[in-house]
C-alpha cells in the first residue's frame, strides 16, 4: 500500500515536471536517444524544474520520500576487505581523483559489453531498452553527477555481492598488491583491474547512490555514505528499463566535475576509446530565427544540414515574419568517437592514437614499444592490432604458462573475452592487443568459442605476424626489446618448434667479440674461413666463461666463442639444431678438432704419442675412477688440464642447473644417471706441470707424489670446468698439505689443543663466541 | 606404421661417408637429409589420411543478426585441416625406435627393435642385462630419435610453402615423397633412400652396442 502511494507521488512530481516543462523555459533535444532517457532528462533537467529548498537528492524523489525511503531500505555492512580497500584507495589516490570518471565509465562499458554478449545467445533481452549508450548528467543545483548506462544491471542480489564484497579469490591479492605497490601511479593502474573501481567514487563523493535495474530483477536503488550500505526497492518503478544510473552526491572541493569543460576532457583522456557511445548532457547559446506571431510558435526539430536550404528559402519568404531569438538548447553531446581504431585503415591512424588506445586498453602509462596493425585474409579474416609493451612485469614467470593472454577477442566488433589462453603461446604473453573478427559464429558462449578450431588458424597468423614485426625491428628498439623478452623468445625456440628457425634469428648473445650481444647471422658472418661449427660457452657470467681453460685456445687461435650466461640459454641453444647450415658446438663438450682447419696434425699425432704413458696412467690408474679418459687436449692453451663432458653428457653448468632446479621428481633415474656420467680429462701437451707429470710417471709409475698431484690437478680441474666438486673435505686437506708444504710447517705438527675450560665459568657471551667462530671455520673449509 | 615386407632387390647402395662425424665414432648415426624428408612424407600423409576421412564443413562469415553463415568450406580442402595435420606431426616421430640391425633407413620404424626385443626377452627371463644406461632409460627415445624429431621440425619449417603449394594443388595427385623430398627439398642432396624400403628379416641380431644412446 506504502509502495502504491510513493508510486502516485512519484507519478504527481512527474506531471509536475511535465507542466514546467511547458511553461518554463523552451528546451530542445536534438537527439532523441530513447523515450526514457528524455523523461530521465526532462525530470533532472534544473533549468526547467524549479526546486525546493531543500535540494533534492534523486531524480524524482524530494526529502521527505527520501528520508521514508531509508527508514524502509535494508542496511548492510561492508564487508572488511572491502572497508580496507576503500581506505586505501581513498588514500593512496586522492591526489588523482579524476580517475573515478575513467573507473565508472569502463564499468558502464563492461556492463554494456556484457547484456550485448548475452543478446547473442537470448533473443529479447534488448527489448526492454534497445539502445546501448552511457550518459551522463551533472547537476549543479543539487551538486550530483549521474553516469547512465544501459547495460545488464544488477538484481538485488548483484548490488550485495558486487558493491559490498570483494571476490574472494582476488581478495587476498590485490590487497596485499596495494599495500605493496609503491606509487599511487601503481594504484592507479591496478584498481581498474581487479575490478574495484567503483569505490573510487568515494574519492569524490560523499554519499553514492546506484539505481539499477536488471532484466530479472525489479529496480533498486543501493546508497552509500561509505560506512555502510543500505537497498531498497525503487519506488518509481522500473524507469531505468535496464541498466545502472550512478549517482555521485559531490563533495564540495570536488564540484569542478559538475563542469562540462572538465568531463569533456576527462572522457577525451580516458575513455575516448570506449566503443560505446558517451553522451554528456550539454546546454548551448543558438540563436534561431522565430516567427513573430505567438501563436505560431511550436518547437522547432533542429535544422539538420539538409533542411538548411529549406530554412533558407523560408527565411526570405517569411522575412518580415520572423526575429532572432537565443535560445539555451538542452542536448545530449556525443564525447568519443566510439568507432573502433582497428577497424580504421592503418595509413588513416596517427601513430598518437595508436599509442592512446594502448593506454586505454592496457591501462599501462608508457607508450607502447612496437605495434602492428593488420588484417589477415584467408580462411578466416580478422583484423588485429598488437603491441608491445615496453616493460615486463617482474613477476610475469611466475606465472608462466598459467596465465591467460593478453588479447581482447571481438567478433564484428562484438567484445567477448580477454580471457582466452589460446591466442597467444605462453612465450608470448606478454603481447597486448585485439583480435576482431568476423568468421567466428557469434551465437556460442565463450567456452565453445575456445575450443573453436578456427582459433587454430588465428593464432598460427598471429605468431607469424609477431615475429616478424620483432624481426623489422630497428636496431635500436631490438636491443630494448631484448633486453625486456629475451627470456620469452629463448622459451619460444625451446616450445615452438614450428617456429624455430624463425626465432632463432631473434636469438642475441654475449660473444667473445666485443662487450655487447650479436645475432647469430652476424656471428655466422665473422666466422673463420674454415670454421664450421658456431662455438659456444655457457657459464653463471661472463666473466668466468671468458676466463673458462675451454675457451683458451679458441679465443687465441682468433675464434669468436658466444657466451651463455643465463639460465635458459643452454637449453635453449641445445634446442636449435643447427643456424644456416652450422651446427653448435659446446666447447665444454668433446665433438669438434681444431686441427682440421689450423693444420698441425702431424703435431698433434707426435704430441699423442709423447703423451701417452701419462694419459694411460692418468685413465687406468690414477684417475681411474674419477675420470673416463685422459686425452691430449686441443683446446687448452693456458690451463694445464680440464674436464671435458662427452657428447651426449652435460657440462658444468648443465649440472649446476640440474641440480639447483625446485621442480623436479626427487631422485630421478635419468638425472642420476647424467649426473654420475664420467667425463674425459684433457691435458695441456705445452704446460709444464704436465711435462714434469710425465717426466715423473715415465720414470716411476708408482710415484706417490705424481698420484697425490693428479688428484690435485684433477680436482682444480674440476672446479675450472665448472663442475661441482664432490669431495670438498678432501680437497680441503690437500690444500692445507700443500700450504704447509709452502709456509715450511712439517706436515705432523699438529693442531694446538683447545683447554676446555669448567663448564661454570663459561659465559653466555663466550659461548656464542665460541659457536660463530667454528661456524667460521667450516665456511673456509668449503 | 608397419612396412610390408616385399621381396624386391635392391641395389643397396652404401653410403661412404668421407669424414665420420663425432657421433658416428660413438656409435650414433644420425638421420641424412633424405631420411628425415622420407619420414616427414610418410608421417604427414598418413596424418593428413586420418583427417581427410572428416566431411565436416567449416562455417564462416557470421554478421549479427544471420542465422547461417555467408561461407562455407569443407573442411577437407580447408587450411585448418593442413595447420591441424601439421601441428605435432613430428611428435610422432618419437614413436619410432632406432633399430641397430639395419643400416639403411628403414632403420627407423615404429615399434620395438629386435635388438631390444631380445634384450627385454632376456631381462624377462632374469637375466642381468648390463648396457650402460639404466633399465629405466632402455625405452626412452635415442638421440638419434630425438635428433630426427628436430630434424623433422626444421624441414617442416623451412619448406612450409611447398609443403602448403602441394597441399592446396598437388594433394592426391603426386605423393608428397616425390613432390617435397625427391623435387624440391632434396634437389641437390642424396636421394637415394627414398627408394629403400623394410627387406625381410634377417633374423640375426647383432650384438647389442653397449654404447650410450642418449
Amino acid at each position: 500500500m506504502k509502495q502504491y502511494l510513493f508510486f502516485i507521488l512519484a507519478l504527481f512530481t512527474l506531471i509536475g515536471f511535465a507542466k514546467c516543462d511547458k511553461s518554463g523555459e523552451p528546451s530542445i533535444e536534438k537527439v532523441d536517444l530513447d523515450l526514457g532517457a528524455s523523461r530521465d532528462g526532462s525530470r533532472t533537467d534544473d533549468e526547467v524544474v524549479k526546486r525546493e529548498e531543500e535540494a533534492i537528492k534523486l531524480d524524482g524523489l524530494n526529502v521527505a520520500q527520501l528520508k521514508e525511503l531509508r527508514e524502509k531500505s535494508e542496511k548492510f555492512q561492508f564487508q572488511t576487505e572491502v572497508n580496507r580497500m576503500m581506505k586505501l584507495i581513498i588514500n593512496s589516490l586522492y591526489r588523482n581523483k579524476e580517475i573515478f570518471l575513467r573507473e565508472l565509465i569502463s564499468n558502464a562499458s563492461d556492463a554494456i559489453d556484457k547484456i550485448r554478449m548475452l543478446s547473442l545467445t537470448e533473443k529479447g533481452v534488448l527489448d526492454a531498452q534497445p539502445e546501448l549508450n552511457i550518459r551522463i548528467k551533472a547537476d549543479k543545483d543539487s551538486g550530483m553527477l549521474h553516469i547512465t548506462d544501459t547495460g545488464i544491471g544488477m538484481t538485488k542480489q548483484d548490488l550485495v555481492n558486487n558493491l559490498g564484497t570483494i571476490a574472494k579469490s582476488g581478495t587476498a591479492e590485490f590487497l596485499s598488491k596495494m599495500q605493496n605497490s609503491e606509487t599511487s601511479q601503481d594504484m592507479n593502474d591496478m584498481i581498474g583491474q581487479f575490478g574495484v573501481g567503483f569505490y573510487s567514487a568515494f574519492l569524490v563523493a560523499d554519499k553514492v547512490i546506484v539505481t539499477s535495474k536488471h532484466n530479472s530483477d525489479k529496480q533498486y536503488i543501493w546508497e552509500s555514505d561509505s560506512a555502510s550500505f543500505s537497498i531498497v526497492e525503487d519506488p518509481r518503478g522500473d524507469s531505468l528499463k535496464r541498466g545502472t544510473t550512478v549517482s555521485l552526491e559531490l563533495k564540495p572541493e570536488a564540484r569542478d566535475f559538475l563542469e562540462h569543460d572538465t568531463v569533456r576532457n576527462l572522457v577525451k583522456k580516458y575513455s575516448q576509446f570506449i566503443n560505446f557511445p558517451i553522451y554528456l548532457w550539454t546546454s548551448h547559446t543558438e540563436t534561431t530565427e522565430e516567427p513573430l506571431d505567438e501563436d505560431l510558435s511550436e518547437e522547432k526539430p533542429t535544422p539538420s544540414d539538409e533542411d538548411d536550404a529549406a530554412v533558407e528559402e523560408e527565411k526570405e519568404e517569411d522575412k518580415p515574419k520572423t526575429k532572432k531569438v537565443e535560445k539555451t538548447v538542452w542536448d545530449w553531446e556525443l564525447l568519443n568517437d566510439s568507432k573502433p581504431i582497428w577497424t580504421r585503415k592503418p595509413a588513416e591512424v596517427e601513430d598518437k592514437e595508436y599509442d592512446e588506445f594502448y593506454k586505454a586498453l592496457t591501462k599501462d602509462t608508457k607508450e607502447p614499444l612496437t605495434k602492428i596493425h593488420f588484417v589477415a585474409e584467408g580462411e578466416v579474416t580478422f583484423k588485429s592490432l598488437l603491441y608491445v609493451p615496453q616493460a615486463q612485469p617482474s613477476e610475469s614467470f611466475n606465472r608462466y604458462g598459467t596465465k591467460t593472454d593478453n588479447i581482447k577477442l571481438y567478433v564484428r566488433r562484438v567484445f567477448i573475452t580477454d580471457e582466452f589462453n589460446d591466442m597467444m603461446p605462453s612465450y608470448l604473453s606478454f603481447i597486448r592487443g585485439i583480435v576482431d573478427s568476423d568468421d567466428l559464429p557469434l551465437n556460442v558462449s565463450r567456452e565453445t568459442l575456445q575450443q573453436h578450431k578456427l582459433i587454430k588458424v588465428i593464432k598460427k597468423k598471429l605468431v607469424r605476424k609477431v615475429l616478424d614485426m620483432l624481426k623489422k625491428l630497428p636496431e635500436e628498439e631490438y636491443e630494448k626489446f631484448w633486453k625486456e623478452f629475451s627470456t620469452n623468445i629463448k622459451l619460444g625456440a625451446i616450445e615452438d618448434p614450428s617456429n624455430r628457425t624463425r626465432l632463432a634469428k631473434l636469438l642475441r648473445f654475449f660473444s667473445s667479440n666485443g662487450s655487447g650481444t650479436t645475432g647469430l647471422a652476424d656471428y655466422v658472418n665473422r666466422m673463420k674461413p674454415k670454421q664450421d661449427k658456431i662455438f659456444y660457452i655457457a657459464g653463471s657470467s661472463k666473466e668466468e666463461v671468458s676466463k673458462s681453460p675451454f675457451v683458451e685456445r679458441l679465443l687465441r687461435k682468433g675464434y669468436e666463442v658466444l657466451y651463455l650466461v643465463e639460465a635458459v640459454d643452454e637449453y635453449a641453444i641445445s634446442a636449435i639444431p643447427e643456424y644456416e647450415g652450422k651446427k653448435f658446438q659446446n666447447v665444454a663438450k668433446e665433438g669438434f678438432s681444431l686441427t682440421e682447419a689450423e693444420g698441425g696434425k702431424e703435431q698433434l699425432e707426435e704430441l699423442k704419442k709423447t703423451f701417452e704413458p701419462l694419459t694411460k696412467w692418468l685413465g687406468d690408474d690414477a684417475l681411474k675412477d674419477d675420470v673416463a679418459k685422459a686425452q691430449v687436449s686441443e683446446r687448452l692453451s693456458d690451463s694445464p688440464c680440464a674436464l671435458v663432458a662427452s657428447l651426449f653428457g652435460w657440462t658444468g653448468n648443465m649440472e649446476r642447473l640440474a641440480v639447483s632446479n625446485a621442480h623436479q621428481k626427487a631422485d630421478d633415474p635419468q638425472r642420476t644417471y647424467y649426473l654420475n656420467q664420467k667425463k674425459t680429462l684433457e691435458i695441456n701437451p705445452r704446460h709444464p706441470l704436465m711435462k714434469e707429470l710425465l717426466k715423473r710417471v715415465v720414470d716411476d709409475p708408482t710415484d706417490p707424489t705424481a698420484k697425490d698431484m693428479a688428484k690435485m690437478m684433477f680436482r682444480t680441474a674440476t672446479l675450472r670446468s665448472g663442475y661441482m666438486l664432490r669431495e670438498t673435505a678432501e680437497f680441503a686437506q690437500s690444500v692445507e698439505a700443500m700450504m704447509r708444504k709452502t709456509l715450511g710447517i712439517p706436515l705432523d705438527e699438529q693442531v694446538e689443543e683447545e683447554e676446555d675450560l669448567p663448564e661454570d665459568s663459561m659465559g653466555d657471551d663466550e659461548e656464542i663466541d665460541a659457536d660463530s667462530e667454528s661456524k667460521d671455520d667450516e665456511h673456509d673449509e668449503l | 606404421m608397419v612396412l610390408v615386407d616385399k621381396l624386391i632387390f635392391f641395389v643397396l647402395i652404401s653410403f661412404v661417408y668421407s669424414n665420420t662425424s663425432p657421433e658416428e665414432e660413438q656409435g650414433v648415426k644420425y638421420a641424412n637429409k633424405c631420411e628425415v624428408c622420407k619420414i616427414l612424407a610418410i608421417e604427414l600423409e598418413s596424418r593428413l589420411d586420418e583427417t581427410g576421412k572428416s566431411s565436416d564443413i567449416i562455417e564462416t562469415g557470421y554478421s549479427v543478426d544471420d542465422v547461417k553463415p555467408k561461407k562455407k568450406k569443407e573442411y577437407k580442402k580447408s587450411e585448418l585441416r593442413l595447420i591441424e595435420s601439421l601441428d605435432g606431426v613430428c611428435n610422432r616421430i618419437l614413436e619410432y625406435n632406432i633399430h641397430k640391425e639395419r643400416d639403411d633407413s628403414t632403420r627407423f620404424a615404429k615399434g620395438m627393435s629386435q635388438t631390444f626385443q631380445t634384450l627385454h626377452g632376456l631381462v624377462d627371463k632374469g637375466v642381468k642385462v648390463e648396457l650402460g644406461i639404466p633399465y629405466e632409460l632402455w625405452d626412452s627415445p635415442s638421440a638419434e630419435i630425438t635428433k630426427l624429431k628436430t630434424q623433422c621440425e626444421t624441414l617442416l619449417e623451412e619448406n612450409e610453402s611447398d609443403i602448403e603449394n602441394w597441399y592446396f594443388n598437388h594433394q592426391g595427385k603426386e605423393s608428397l615423397k616425390k613432390y617435397l623430398c625427391q623435387d624440391r627439398a632434396l634437389k641437390n642432396d642424396d636421394k637415394a633412400c627414398l627408394a629403400e624400403q623394410k627387406k625381410g628379416d634377417t633374423g640375426k641380431t647383432k650384438k647389442p652396442k653397449k654404447k650410450n644412446e642418449l
